[in-house]
């Protein structure tokens, strides 16, 4: 199951400095949607929003037409409230530093939520646990503690985690820019057989642009907090309508 | 002529001062569970959100921190009577104790709550963990252990602080020597026992807390 997203006029201001400008956007249930654009260009922010990390400043995040902060009737919820806990638990969310628990080894880092969140019991909660970290490669570490995993086996713990708490949105914050090039491939794919079976939303900020053209449905490209372009992945990637889109696109090439 | 240091007369008095030290130990024990306990508790109540609460336990904090702990003994044992609460001398002394080291405590846990990664409590989050959850299974496992030496050395200076329970009448080690010293006008024998008896068990406890600290360091490394 997957769930649709609805941005009307999302602000975020961190003191003087306005990281998001009034941030329209229709993502529907399903689809996969890359966001590309230079550091500091407020991907990652709407990402925290999302994930109801941070509160925006001003307008609304509505999570399958229901509005995060505040609930039917239009009173302001608290980030601890039933009704953004109730929202906050249909999404999940991978770091770009993994925020692996480092008491915790693989099986209980993926086992945390689904016993003290949903209220498993730990013999479900460890099958549940091992199936997602097998589903990642992982089947063979889920004893092993976070120093003990690689970057790339701490990402997958992390991409597990968040599966196991069954999100019917994921958002995946540069989830490979910490990663030894060699390990990068791997995670993409997994991103890419998750974003085949559509049984999910996601949010892919990144900045491996191959992956965003041919994985991705539909690519936004940001800058200075709003966003500059919104297209099919391979119309933005092949034709880019905005002048400011086809410089930003053309120095990544040049750096690779 | 009798020696400086009669051995014969050390032997003797050992089994006294044994059984005061045992008050000691008893004291430094209790004071220092209820000083990591209400440590903790205080650590907490001062980072939650409310100013209601938050404000008043830093004032408390502070104020522990910034008196004689001799002070806080006597205050409880005169002022505690009068509000009808009758204590022995020891669980006053052993209350002081606590409570003037749990202030301290309560800063070394806001140290090792600070080092906490914020990432930590954004993954708490993006998880839908409870404040509850996060405090306990995510934020304290990591806190904690990086201050162990230092509750630790408060363990240490504790157990140094016990002889101030003899000014409230709590008969501990060196309370018992003085009472030795001046009913046998020896002095020598019971003063020496007493710091060798504190030196032994500085070191025992200081090596209690290195081992704790060794075992607790496989819960740590990277995220």
């Amino acid at each position: 199951m997957s769930a649709s997203i609805r941005l009307n006029q999302l602000c975020k201001r961190y003191g003087e400095l306005e990281v998001l400008r009034g941030i329209d956007l229709e993502i529907p249930a399903g689809q996969t949607l890359s966001i590309i654009g230079p550091s500091g260009s407020g991907k990652s922010t709407l990402l925290r929003l999302l994930m109801t990390l941070d509160r925006p400043t001003s307008g609304e995040i509505l999570i399958d037409g229901e509005s995060m902060w505040s609930d039917a009737q239009g009173r302001a919820m608290g980030p601890n409230s039933a009704h953004v806990r109730r929202v906050r638990g249909k999404i999940g969310m991978v770091f770009q530093h993994f925020n692996l628990f480092p008491h915790k080894t693989a099986l209980g880092n993926v086992m945390e939520a689904p016993v003290h969140v949903s209220g498993l019991p730990r013999s479900e909660a460890a099958q549940r646990a091992q199936e997602y970290l097998e589903l990642v490669g992982l089947g063979d570490k889920l004893d092993a503690y976070p120093a003990q995993l690689s970057g790339g086996q701490k990402q997958r713990v992390g991409i597990a985690r968040a599966l196991a708490m069954h999100p019917e949105i994921m958002l995946f914050d540069e989830v490979t820019s910490a990663l030894d090039p060699e390990l990068v491939g791997g995670i993409l794919q997994i991103l890419r057989d998750l974003a085949a079976k559509r049984t999910m939303t996601m949010i892919i900020v990144t900045h491996q642009m191959g992956f965003a053209e041919r994985s991705s449905d539909r690519t936004l490209f940001f800058d200075q907090g709003n966003i500059v372009e919104d297209a099919e992945s391979s119309v933005l990637f092949s034709n880019p309508k905005e002048e400011r889109t086809q410089q930003f696109l053309q120095s990544v090439i040049e750096a690779v | 002529m009798t020696d400086i240091f009669d051995w014969a007369f050390a032997w003797e008095i050992l089994p006294t001062l044994g059984s005061a030290l045992i008050i000691t130990v008893h004291a430094t024990v209790l004071g220092m569970s209820l000083a990591v306990v209400l440590g903790l508790i205080l650590a907490m109540l001062r980072r939650v959100r409310s100013r209601w609460i938050s404000a008043p336990v830093a004032v408390l904090i502070e104020f522990v921190r910034s008196t004689p702990l001799l002070v806080q003994m006597y205050f409880l044992f005169y002022v505690l009577p009068q509000t009808g609460m009758r204590l022995s001398p020891l669980v006053t002394g052993i209350l002081a104790l606590g409570v003037h080291y749990a202030a301290y405590c309560a800063e070394v846990y806001r140290a090792g709550i600070e080092s906490v990664p914020r990432g930590q409590l954004e993954a708490a989050t993006a998880l839908n963990l409870s404040p509850w959850r996060t405090a306990v299974g995510v934020v304290l496992p990591q806190a904690i252990p990086p201050v162990v030496p230092a509750l630790g050395n408060y363990l240490v200076a504790m157990f140094k602080d016990t002889p101030l329970l003899s000014a409230i009448t709590v008969v501990e080690l060196l309370q018992q020597s003085k009472i030795i010293g001046s009913a046998t006008f020896r002095y020598t024998e019971p003063l020496t026992l007493v710091g060798v008896l504190f030196l032994l068990l500085s070191l025992v406890a200081a090596w209690g807390v290195r081992r704790l600290e060794a075992w607790l360091k496989k819960f740590g490394g990277s995220r």
